[in-house]
């Protein structure tokens, strides 16, 4: 039996429960991760791709349906269990870097470590050789407000990954970047995922969705499409990609 | 508008309240102040003032009064940088912001300042109580034409000054800054003539902080050592927040605290209070002591002891709320910031443990770094019998119930937020 990573089935989040704004935002969905993979979660706007990626990565809980995490279910999980998960397996990335402001790039690559009572000086060789690796080794003492779009999302990224995280979340990680830095980005998870690393990430970008092994679409709160690069050429893969959301657009137009 | 003005203090009404509250308690502070002032006894008048203390304690008081209303007022305005921002997208003029947020301010003077004022006039007894019996003072205090002028014009000048500050606020900031709720901003030092080892700054701040109130007992038989001592202990305050304190900070979240997984984070969230709020800190324990300090000059007379004392008691009321107000603003900045040390596995208890441990650590270091001073300067008094025992109690708790009452709303208000996110 294949073991998966992360797994759902029938996952169901409802807001606002049992009262007049009742709004299905997920609909018995069923997905699953396997070891190593990079999966690409795309759909258009509001159709429910945070909603997902914050359910499975444990920030958010569905209303129903099963979230296994190592094969054991969530609710099974206590709080304190599900919060050790998510600084011993989790790395995340957001948009808008979503650093701490009181503290310094060095205070905040090393909070994941912090967590996990790694010792001070481990703390700090590990931060070094991360940020060295990143280029941001000068910045260390700087707080985030000092610092340039893409320093910040690099400081991100190293907190993101100073830990060892088994499973990388991307929430729109190239966002606020420019074209350079994404680039950058991209390659940097490519190479991660070479040495076994899960990455899910959410991008309505069809270039940036190329960088997957495997992309998802959703669409109104469902899995529309799912499309598995396998042996394709990154530029076959992106063809596929960019007809899958032209068809969608198609879609949306005749439907005008 | 007035409407809206209605609506919008409905739907913010514990801020509202506090905003309310400033204006209550600066009406009843001005109010008694000025009759204390203004009295016979004490000699203040509107034109060529003999009384130097007094007229010195007046403008003192006036200026804190401004500067709390400017922070209140930011952190009312601040919560309200979206809704603005909506109306000037709309088409809304700089002009009719102003009205509204003036619709807003005026609605909540009108019912401060008749309560403020009935609450001064229930206390007068009161300080007259105080007066006859522990100052042994044959003056009475009574409702004075010129004092009720003067706190009319003051307050008519706080309302004048809401309207330039919330008009400085829309004009100086753009929609998009209004929409982002504001950020800290990069500051840029100045450059240096000399250049002074961080070593030399960092003791010799710790030297003139500490020094001052040792030399308090060789020299405090005279009240313009005490005086010229506490300026120069001030000072050194001044400097110790930034080359010892900040620093020390660094140096500790770097090595001792780093894997510390809560003092890693309120280590890192105080600091920032701390660099924030350094001014608030510095006029609260500046404040306190010159005034005590004043106090001395004016033994001589009744009236100005207790003009003296409402001072010391307006102040700290006062200069407290700026520091409530001042940390609230910065709360309401730290949603976010609480929701990304969720994502990153912290759990809800730990958030509370932080909250506290933050709070209690820094209204803990501005208790503590003012009590240094006022305690021992406390003490001169009673050792060279200048004070009543009961006085002394009086000014120390004054000194310290403000600041726990704001320790506790902020306290409060953390958990409300982080309960809501």
């Amino acid at each position: 039996m294949t073991q998966y990573v992360l797994q759902t089935k029938k996952l169901r989040k409802v807001y606002g429960l049992h009262t007049s704004n009742e709004f299905e935002a997920l609909h018995d969905i069923d997905f699953a991760v396997k070891e190593g993979e990079f999966v690409c979660i795309m759909g258009p706007s509001g159709s429910g791709k945070s909603t997902f990626i914050n359910n499975i990565s444990t920030i958010d809980m569905p209303t129903s349906g099963l979230l296994y995490i190592n094969g054991v279910e969530v609710h099974t999980m206590s709080t304190s269990a599900i919060g050790r998960f998510r600084y011993e397996n989790l790395g995340f990335v957001f948009q808008d870097f979503n650093l701490l402001d009181t503290h310094t790039l060095y205070e905040n690559i090393a909070m994941p470590l912090s967590l996990v009572k790694v010792s001070s000086q481990d703390i700090q060789q590990k931060v070094r050789v991360i940020a060295e690796y990143f280029h941001i080794e000068h910045l260390l003492t700087k707080f985030p407000y000092e610092c340039s779009g893409g320093q910040r999302q690099r400081a991100a990224i190293c907190r993101a990954l100073v830990g060892n995280p088994q499973i990388i979340i991307a929430d729109e990680p190239t966002g606020n970047l420019d074209s350079a830095n994404s680039q950058e980005l991209l390659k940097i998870f490519q190479e991660l995922n070479k040495k076994g690393v899960t990455i899910i990430m959410v991008s309505h970008d069809s270039m940036i969705a190329s960088y997957s092994t495997r992309l998802i679409y959703i669409k109104d709160g469902k899995i529309q499409k799912t499309i598995q690069r396998g042996q394709l050429s990154q530029d076959e893969y992106f063809q596929r990609i960019v007809e899958l959301n032209s068809l969608e657009s198609r879609r949306i137009l005749k439907d005008l | 508008m007035i409407k809206d003005a209605l609506r919008s203090i409905k739907d913010d009404f514990s801020r509202s309240l506090f905003y309310w509250l400033t204006f209550v308690l600066t009406s009843f502070f001005m109010f008694l102040f000025f009759h204390l002032s203004y009295s016979d006894i004490v000699g203040v008048t509107l034109i060529d003032s003999q009384n130097t203390i007094a007229t010195v304690l007046t403008v003192f008081v006036i200026a804190i009064c401004m500067i709390v209303i400017f922070f209140a007022n930011s952190f009312y305005v601040k919560k309200k940088a979206q809704s603005i921002a909506i109306r000037l997208v709309c088409g809304g003029t700089y002009f009719q912001i102003v009205q509204y947020l003036l619709f807003q301010t005026g609605i909540l003077l009108l019912l401060a300042i008749p309560i403020g004022i009935i609450l001064a006039c229930l206390c007068m007894p009161i300080l007259n109580l105080v007066l006859r019996n522990y100052l042994y003072s044959s003056h009475f205090l009574r409702i004075r034409y010129d004092a009720v002028v003067s706190t009319t014009v003051i307050l008519l000048f706080e309302v004048i000054w809401c309207t330039i500050l919330n008009l400085g606020y829309t004009y100086r900031h753009s929609i998009k800054d209004l929409l982002d709720d504001g950020k800290i901003q990069v500051k840029f030092a100045l450059p240096s003539f000399f250049q002074i080892p961080l070593s030399v700054k960092k003791w010799g701040s710790v030297l003139l902080f500490i020094v001052p109130v040792l030399l308090f007992y060789v020299y405090g038989s005279e009240p313009k050592n005490l005086l010229f001592l506490s300026i120069i202990g001030m000072f050194g305050l001044y400097m110790n927040i930034d080359y010892f304190v900040i620093p020390q900070m660094n140096i500790y979240l770097q090595t001792k605290w780093i894997h510390q997984k809560l003092k890693m984070i309120y280590g890192g969230m105080l600091r920032s209070d701390f660099m924030l709020m350094k001014k608030n800190i510095i006029l609260l324990v500046v404040s306190a002591v010159l005034i005590l300090s004043m106090l001395i000059f004016s033994l001589q007379n009744p009236t100005e002891v207790m003009l003296a004392m409402i001072s010391f008691i307006v102040m700290n009321v006062l200069l407290s709320l700026s520091i409530m107000f001042c940390y609230s603003m910065e709360i309401v900045g730290r949603r976010k910031m609480m929701k990304t040390i969720a994502r990153l596995g912290y759990m809800k208890d730990d958030q509370e443990k932080m909250i506290r441990y933050e709070v209690i650590g820094f209204y803990c270091f501005v208790m503590g770094v003012s009590l240094i001073y006022i305690l021992n300067i406390l003490i001169i008094l009673y050792i060279h019998q200048f004070l009543h025992i009961y006085f002394i109690f009086v000014l120390f708790i004054s000194f310290v119930i403000p600041l726990v009452f704001s320790g506790f709303v902020n306290y409060r208000y953390y958990m409300k937020m982080i309960s809501e996110c």
